[in-house]
């Protein structure tokens, strides 16, 4: 790459790591500038100069005056602004319109806002005119800012506060001309819930795609991550590179995959870096702190990088015997809306078939189903098989007695009998429980998630959802208890079976509703059942844990996929169909 | 108008009288239709214009408003003791001063049972009309639970409650870290939930308008159905509960140290400067003044006109809510250890040093005495003269006030996350 001048911006101390010609304001140093197209101004210099002068350059480009507290009047020349509201944070004095005396660009801020303005000296007076805003949020205080030149056509604007998790940063990159235009603001979000990786920001100045114009990079170190957002310097104006972060994130997760057989630990390690980059980087990510323009994370769409670093960490999660931890990694696929390679996948399978079980699981057959079958425990002795011909089951004697239709309660209910979860379908709108009366045909819809964006809707369907997919866990007098892999959500209903506010996801902090009337959990909502391909993992929410992963020796040898599942109310005992079989699980 | 229209012989062969009669007769038979069995619905669309669905059946508003506000039959008859109220909430009443109309234990006290959340309990237990004890916690979960202790049912927010709840006739009102007021069925059934723009720290409180009155960025008011009727900002977050003044003001205070009294519609009628933070909630005497506590230590006294008469200045931060006995001897803790009693001309009649930090308000029973947690893990309880009847160990910090219950229960939630109950 052929570089101009660059020059790094780090937060505390800033540096300046490499460089180019003595441009911008030092006289001549830029002779032979390109003229752009569209009378663009800003797309720096011709960065055919030899590199000799760059320390020399970067070390004489200016940075602005810092202010202490409470002060409202900036020099600009020879004349003074006074701000009419807040106080001032930084300022630099150059050359804006090419006209003397000299201007500046001022900072200033006051507890809810934070202002980028250009001062023009006019006689003894001093014009203001603002470039840019936003506000900041309450628990954010004590702003610093810092103003620095970084090319003949650029400056650089930061300014950090303090919050209540971490420090907030934005970057303001501004053109340096007559009317001064933002380019680009990038704000850094403090740590969250999902993402408290530490995140640097620098910015530098140099030809990405050697067309001979500076282009701006943007140097984010999330944790141990690199990840260069680049803008490319373009006719029209800036255009940024959107082969990032994806082609850093592949970087990684393909040296994660590759390392795995050889060094599970380091890869693991690797593949974590990677998840933790995207979330504090893609909007889809739900919890993204790195934003452009004022909105929340890069948009990354579809990320092949992520679903294979998730896979990687998905396998060592199961290798180590975590194994509520490696469903909630299969989310991402699910999250990433990625169709796993072959080759990824069969990397998870053999994990899970060569999972270490914690216990000894056993299981006998109860009956046969050749139909989808519902499942469920009347106690902890009779089982309910809803299927073609409704039946109980007594377990210890194994005595059948046909059910009538009036004897049938479906096992997912309202605390007043009144409605019942019919099933969970997929439809273009997301994932829906349809809730109708117990005697009745009616029925309503009640979403439990909305389809991802990532996922875009080609045709309509409207399907059972499967097993491991979302499922209602059952029916606790606040709302529906909903479960996809390790994910519990309560999504509130009212009285009348119909949504009632916000769904709630709980974390495993989070006390559980209650009582819960359903098949797959039991009533106080200690103990649960999730239902894998390669077997069950049982969750004790209460005690937290890694989960207990479930697999008879012989699994493989009754045909046919997981279909229906329950849990006896002592949670001691799993009922369920795979394929047209009806086993008994204990342990 | 034509003077035939007074004439008896024009009743009798008016046509344009017989189509009125008629039009009269529609009209009443109309509105007969209030008393008949409602028609069956799942939502409002379902319904006539002028009605709501109101649990599967197409209701008049103002219908559905009355029976909210008045408490369910109460299924024993044995129970409750005393006559039901309409609406129990923090410190007993909407004047908040803490008195009840039920005697608690006037010696030592044992353990009845404990139910063990996941965290600080901080806020106070509400005791239903069928003696049903309500309570959350800042572990996110509101727990129903029976007389008996046991868990009735369990209602997760997913995020911290530090307010008391306010049973209101049949719903279940409290506002969550959630940004959000929750109602509830008495069976735990979500009724409405109202989202507000900050988090919630204190209680709801239920006016004689019928309107429930709560704070977070600003004071809300909203009736039984979950309809917002106005919100007054302001310039930070509240932290105290709203007491509803005799004169229908609704007072709160905020932690720039304002004492703010709004009228039913939401202006406001007066702002007296306190000179701190007002983190606990005001209490009204029978006289209709106004007692609010300040960080700066001071038990401040305000007429129903906004107007200081004086100010009681204690060792420390005054965070809990004043308690009015009957004989209006105001009683506060203070961080300084010490619960105040001042008689109602703002002179010291008695004070009790206990071993640490009063965040709790006390409550009055029907005899006088008086129940108050500390962070020293002891629940005091003080005779109106402020001789220490007894003191019972906790072993953690009591920062949740006392509920007093028909049977005289004490419950009070701690710190290690118990909500406790003393008979």
């Amino acid at each position: 790459m052929k570089l101009c001048r660059s020059q790094r911006w780090a937060a505390v101390p800033l540096m300046f790591v490499s460089g180019g010609l003595l441009i911008g304001g030092l006289a001549g140093a830029c002779s032979g500038r390109k003229q752009v197209p569209f009378g663009l101004q800003d797309a720096g210099q011709d960065s055919s100069a030899p590199a000799a002068d760059l320390g020399e350059e970067a070390a004489a480009l200016p940075v602005g005056e810092t202010f202490g507290p409470d002060q409202v009047e900036v020099r600009v020349a020879d004349s003074t602004l006074v701000l009419q509201t807040g106080y001032a944070l930084s300022a630099l004095q150059l050359d804006l319109d090419g006209a003397e005396p000299i201007d500046a660009l001022v900072v200033s801020a006051d507890p809810h806002e934070v202002r980028l303005q250009a001062a023009y000296p006019r006689g003894l007076d001093v014009s203001a005119r603002l470039i840019d805003s936003f506000l900041v949020p309450a628990h954010c205080v004590e702003p610093t800012a810092e103003v620095r030149q970084i090319s003949s056509s650029l400056a650089g604007v930061r300014v950090e506060h303090s919050c209540e998790t971490g420090k907030r940063t934005n970057l303001w990159l501004v053109t340096i001309e007559a009317q001064p235009r933002v380019r680009e603001r990038i704000t850094v979000l403090p740590p969250n819930g999902q993402s408290s990786a530490a995140i640097e920001i620098e910015l530098a100045v140099e030809d990405r795609d050697t067309d001979g114009y500076d282009d701006v990079v943007a140097n984010l170190r999330i944790g141990d991550t690199d990840i260069p957002l680049a803008w490319l310097n373009r006719p029209g104006g800036f255009a940024r590179d959107v082969s990032q972060p994806e082609a850093s994130l592949k970087g990684l997760a393909d040296g994660a995959w590759e390392s795995f057989s050889s060094n599970p630990g380091s890869a693991n390690d690797r593949a974590l870096e990677v998840l933790g980059a995207f979330v504090a980087l893609c909007r889809e990510s739900g919890a993204a702190r790195v934003g452009l323009m004022g909105t929340q994370g890069l948009q990354c769409q579809q990320s092949p990088a992520t679903a294979r670093a998730a896979t990687v960490a998905m396998a060592a999660a199961i290798r180590q015997g975590k194994f509520v931890r490696a469903l909630e990694l299969q989310r991402w696929w699910q999250n990433s809306a990625i169709q796993p390679s072959p080759e990824e996948r069969s990397l998870v399978q053999a994990a899970w078939r060569k999972a270490k079980a914690n216990a000894v699981a056993t299981w006998r057959l109860v009956d046969n189903e050749s139909g989808w079958a519902s499942l469920y425990f009347q106690d902890d002795d009779s089982l309910v098989i809803d299927g073609r011909a409704p039946r109980q089951v007594q377990l210890s004697t194994g005595v059948k007695t046909r059910l009538s239709e009036a004897e049938i309660a479906p096992a997912i209910r309202d605390p007043s009998g009144r409605f019942a979860v019919r099933a969970v379908r997929a439809t273009c709108a997301g994932f829906e429980a349809e809730i109708g009366p117990i005697r009745g045909k009616q029925s309503h819809r009640v979403p439990i998630e909305k389809r991802s964006a990532n996922a875009p809707c080609k045709t309509p369907i409207d399907r059972p959802a499967t097993a491991f997919e979302w499922a209602v866990l059952g029916w606790a007098p606040q709302g529906l208890v909903a479960a996809s892999g390790d994910l519990l959500r309560v999504v509130p209903v009212n009285e009348l079976g119909k949504p009632a506010g916000r769904p709630i996801d709980l974390d495993t902090t989070s006390p559980l509703p209650a009582p819960i009337h359903g098949a797959r959990i039991t009533a106080d909502g200690a103990r649960y059942v999730i239902p894998h391909a390669e077997g069950v993992v049982v969750r004790d929410w209460r005690e937290g844990g890694s989960g207990l992963w479930l697999r008879p020796g012989d699994w493989d040898a009754v045909q046919g996929e997981l279909r229906s599942i329950a849990i006896s109310p002592n949670g001691r005992k799993i009922a369920l169909q795979k394929g047209s079989e009806i086993r008994l699980l204990s342990w | 108008m034509d003077p035939r229209w007074y004439s008896p012989g024009a009743l009798r062969y008016s046509p344009q009288l017989l189509l009125a009669l008629l039009v009269l007769l529609m009209v009443a038979a109309c509105s007969g239709a209030r008393s008949r069995p409602s028609t069956p619905c799942m939502s409002d669309s379902e319904c006539r214009a002028d009605r709501i669905c109101h649990e599967g059946k197409c209701r008049f508003v103002e219908e559905v408003l009355a029976e909210l506000a008045m408490p369910p039959v109460a299924p024993d008859r044995t129970e409750p003791r005393v006559a039901p109220r309409s609406a129990n909430g923090f410190m007993g009443d909407a004047a908040h001063t803490g008195r009840s109309e039920n005697r608690g234990p006037p010696s030592n006290p044992s353990p009845a049972w404990t139910y063990q959340t996941g965290a600080r309990v901080f806020a106070s237990p509400i005791v239903g009309n069928d003696g049903t004890v309500y309570v959350g916690s800042l572990d996110g979960q509101f727990v129903a639970l029976n007389p008996d202790g046991s868990l009735k049912w369990r209602y997760s927010a997913g995020q911290k409650i530090y307010p008391s709840a306010l049973v209101a006739g049949s719903s279940i009102i409290f506002g969550t870290h959630q940004q959000e007021l929750v109602s509830l069925s008495l069976r735990g059934q979500p009724r409405w939930k109202l989202p507000l723009q900050d988090v919630v720290d204190a209680s709801a409180t239920l006016g004689p308008d019928g309107r429930v009155y709560v704070v977070a960025n600003g004071a809300y008011a909203v009736d039984l159905l979950g309809r917002l009727h106005w919100h007054k900002p302001t310039a930070d977050h509240v932290r105290s509960a709203p007491v509803i003044h005799p004169s229908g003001l609704v007072v709160i205070g905020t932690i720039e140290g304002s004492l703010m009294a709004l009228r039913p519609d939401g202006s406001l009628a007066w702002s007296v400067q306190l000179r701190g933070a007002i983190e606990g909630a005001a209490s009204v005497d029978d006289d209709g003044r106004i007692y609010a506590g300040t960080v700066r230590g001071e038990v401040v006294q305000v007429d129903p006109e906004g107007k200081i008469l004086w100010r009681f200045k204690t060792g420390d931060e005054v965070r809990a809510t004043p308690a009015i006995a009957r004989d209006g001897t105001v009683v506060v803790g203070s961080y300084d250890g010490n619960v105040y009693a001042i008689d109602p001309s703002g002179d010291l009649r008695w004070k009790v040093a206990t071993g640490g930090r009063v965040r709790a308000s006390a409550r009055i029973d029907a005899d006088g005495r008086i129940y108050v947690g500390s962070q020293d893990n002891f629940l005091y309880c003080i005779d109106p003269s402020g001789s220490v009847l007894w003191r019972y160990n906790v072993g953690q910090d009591v920062d949740s006030t006392v509920e007093i219950g028909s049977d005289g229960t004490l419950y009070f939630g701690s710190d290690d996350g118990g909500v406790h109950a003393l008979r």
